[in-house]
């Protein structure tokens, strides 16, 4: 295979969940642009609540592309084993802007599709804006450059000044603002591409010699640092806390199914809740993307409990009989599902009421009902799947034996 | 009558996949103490035997059993008292430290022995805080073998335990079994390419051939039988003629 097609590969492996986030999102909002059925269908037509489902997604699908692009460019500058890939660093600088000018384009049509130039102007400097931090953040510790003003300066000038004028206009303070948020954008738009070029030089020519990191780049270190170790201080609180519990299998059990989460993912709980609540309430207009959930689920179920490999640990390592061992899988699978979903429930219920109070249309009971349905339906599914993989098992023929392969994360 | 001494007992076992079969009415007995070797070409059924044993597949007639009991419904309790290690790593989340991993293993025992652990993970000098998927093959198979050996099983059972470990971490991985083997009379069954290795143990043999067993017995019985001068792997050659 290439070598470029071979690094491009290896960009997706780094972090596939965030690459599929990432995919996905910028087809939902390409293909709720482009198709008024699709957009009724995805997101209930823009001009309705679900606008900000769009929104959201849009921020979100930002955030993750330039998350990815400092990993990967920070992981083939730092990582010793792609030193020995000729080249390397021209290529990674290549794949990145091919990366960047497929991404921007999507988001310049996503933003001038928003049909209001101000609001266009502002999210594409955003981003731009997003991009350059994300540079200096690369060699903040390492090169000096990336620590003056030299950039932070005239870019802040340039962006608090448009973001000035887009609000004096709208104050009605300025009446002809188009030119003069040109010439900002401009002089900004400058800045950056300034800075793409000097940090290309830089990143190419930069000797990676230089691991001490200081200020700024420390508390970066620490915080990657501490993201890196959460999920062992979960497992390590986990086990812990099996060795006196009742329910012990289900939780030693639940660590090699479903790996560990810490509680800061209820952070995200409002959100999730959010856009599962807009589901619902458009439920009509959603059937696609409501029928699909419980599918996806079901494969993803599948990949869990007829897991060869795992299943085969499992069932060796507990203290449990054949019997015992399949009904605590299914036990576990069940308690993952309620403690996953069921928080979601207040959370719809809160949104019911907010948004009857501004429009007063939806009864408290749909997202209840519609909520416990699609739940019947995953544990009707999950029941199922439970009978035709474990139930009667030789474990011998279960057929899954990475699990999501799909979403590992490997450097093959 | 069951002989209370008799850890696996194999009769008439056969297993078949479709129209092939993989297993021909294997008949097998350990005792208390045995390490036993048992030998076969790629694709002998070495595996399926181990896993029809263990209960892991449905054989398709005979009978297994484990202290006694039937394999494919093994008590909690017999499966505590067994230490299983696979051909493959994959069961293992990859995402773990090593030293986690294995504090996570020992979680589902009600006996574990930290101190064995450690000392076996210092002696075969692997990183307790690296991340299991980083490790290579061979070292994830040291790490498979440990974890294995914590709780003080009374009966060892690898699955080609030695075919990514290194001539240095092979001969620390016998000496470990002979001593576990005398010091606390653990029973072992273990399959392997590498006959250098049961000799080095004096271990019983079983040798698969043709989906059937075509020897158990000592190793020196074997050795008298085709010649003092022969070593095991000549005898596997020529046996598999």
């Amino acid at each position: 295979m290439n070598t470029n097609l071979k690094i491009m590969k290896f960009s997706y492996r780094l972090h596939p969940i965030a690459s599929i986030i990432l995919i996905s999102g910028m087809v939902l909002t390409s293909a709720g642009k482009f198709s008024d059925t699709l957009n009724l269908r995805f997101f209930g037509g823009i001009d309705s609540l679900l606008m900000l489902v769009f929104v959201i997604i849009i921020a979100l699908t930002n955030l993750v592309f330039y998350v990815l692009l400092i990993h990967f460019l920070r992981v083939t500058l730092d990582l010793q084993l792609f030193h020995m890939v000729p080249e390397i660093r021209e290529r990674t600088i290549k794949i990145s802007i091919v990366y960047f000018l497929i991404y921007f384009l999507w988001f310049i049509y996503i933003a001038f599709s928003l049909e209001n130039i101000s609001l266009s102007m502002f999210f594409i400097t955003w981003n731009l804006y997003f991009l350059s931090i994300m540079l200096t953040a690369i060699f903040y510790n390492k090169v000096s450059v990336y620590r003056s003003n030299k950039y932070i300066i005239p870019k802040l000038l340039f962006y608090f000044s448009i973001i000035g004028i887009i609000v004096l206009h709208s104050q009605n303070l300025i009446k002809d603002y188009f030119y003069l948020v040109l010439l900002f954008q401009t002089g900004f738009i400058g800045v950056v591409i300034y800075q793409m070029i000097n940090f290309r030089k830089n990143f190419i020519s930069f000797n990676a010699k230089d691991n001490e990191v200081k200020g700024f780049g420390r508390f970066i270190r620490r915080v990657e640092d501490f993201f890196e170790n959460l999920p062992d201080r979960v497992l390590k609180r986990k086990i812990e806390r099996s060795r006196s519990s009742r329910r012990k299998y289900i939780e030693l059990f639940e660590i090699t199914l479903f790996g560990t989460y810490h509680w800061l993912i209820y952070i995200l709980y409002p959100y999730i809740a959010w856009i599962v609540w807009g589901l619902i309430i458009y439920h009509e207009d959603m059937n696609v993307i409501i029928s699909g959930i419980p599918i996806f689920s079901g494969f993803y179920l599948y990949s869990t409990i007829g897991n060869k490999d795992k299943i085969t640990f499992l069932y060796m390592t507990s203290g449990l009989s054949r019997k015992e061992f399949v009904n605590t899988i299914l036990r576990t699978v069940l308690r993952k599902y309620f403690v996953v979903f069921l928080p979601l429930l207040p959370f719809m219920i809160l949104y019911t009421y907010i948004y009857n109070v501004f429009y007063g249309t939806v009864e408290y009971h749909v997202p209840v009902i519609l909520f416990t349905f699609i739940l019947a339906g995953w544990l009707f599914l999950t029941w199922i799947i439970w009978m035709a993989t474990l139930q009667f098992a030789d474990f011998d023929k279960l057929t899954c034996q990475k699990k999501n392969k799909l979403f590992a994360r490997s450097f093959k | 009558m069951e002989n209370s001494d008799v850890v696996i007992r194999l009769e008439k076992v056969s297993k078949s996949y479709g129209n092939k079969q993989v297993l021909k009415d294997i008949d097998l007995t350990i005792r208390k103490g045995t390490i036993m070797g048992l030998v076969g070409k790629n694709g002998a059924g070495k595996t399926t035997m181990i896993k029809g044993l263990l209960g892991l597949l449905k054989l398709v007639s005979g009978k297994a059993t484990i202290f006694g009991e039937d394999s494919w419904d093994l008590p909690g309790e017999v499966k505590q008292r067994i230490g299983y290690v696979p051909q493959k790593t994959d069961m293992f989340s990859g995402w773990m430290r090593v030293k986690d991993l294995l504090d996570y293993i020992g979680a589902f025992y009600k006996i574990w022995n930290k101190d064995k652990i450690s000392k076996l993970v210092k002696e075969w000098s692997i990183d307790p805080d690296a991340r299991f998927r980083d490790l290579s093959e061979g070292e994830k198979q040291k790490v498979a073998i440990v974890a294995a050996m914590g709780h003080d099983p009374e009966l060892y059972i690898f699955d080609e335990p030695v075919a990514s470990l290194d001539p240095v971490a092979r001969r620390d991985f016998i000496k470990e079994l002979i001593d576990l083997n005398l010091d606390s009379g653990s029973t072992m069954l273990f399959s392997t390419h590498i006959t250098s290795d049961l000799e080095r143990i004096a271990a019983d043999i079983a040798i698969l051939k043709d989906n059937e067993l075509k020897y158990t017995g000592s190793l020196s019985d074997l050795k008298e039988k085709y010649g003092e001068q022969l070593n095991l792997e000549d005898i596997f050659i020529e046996l598999n003629k």
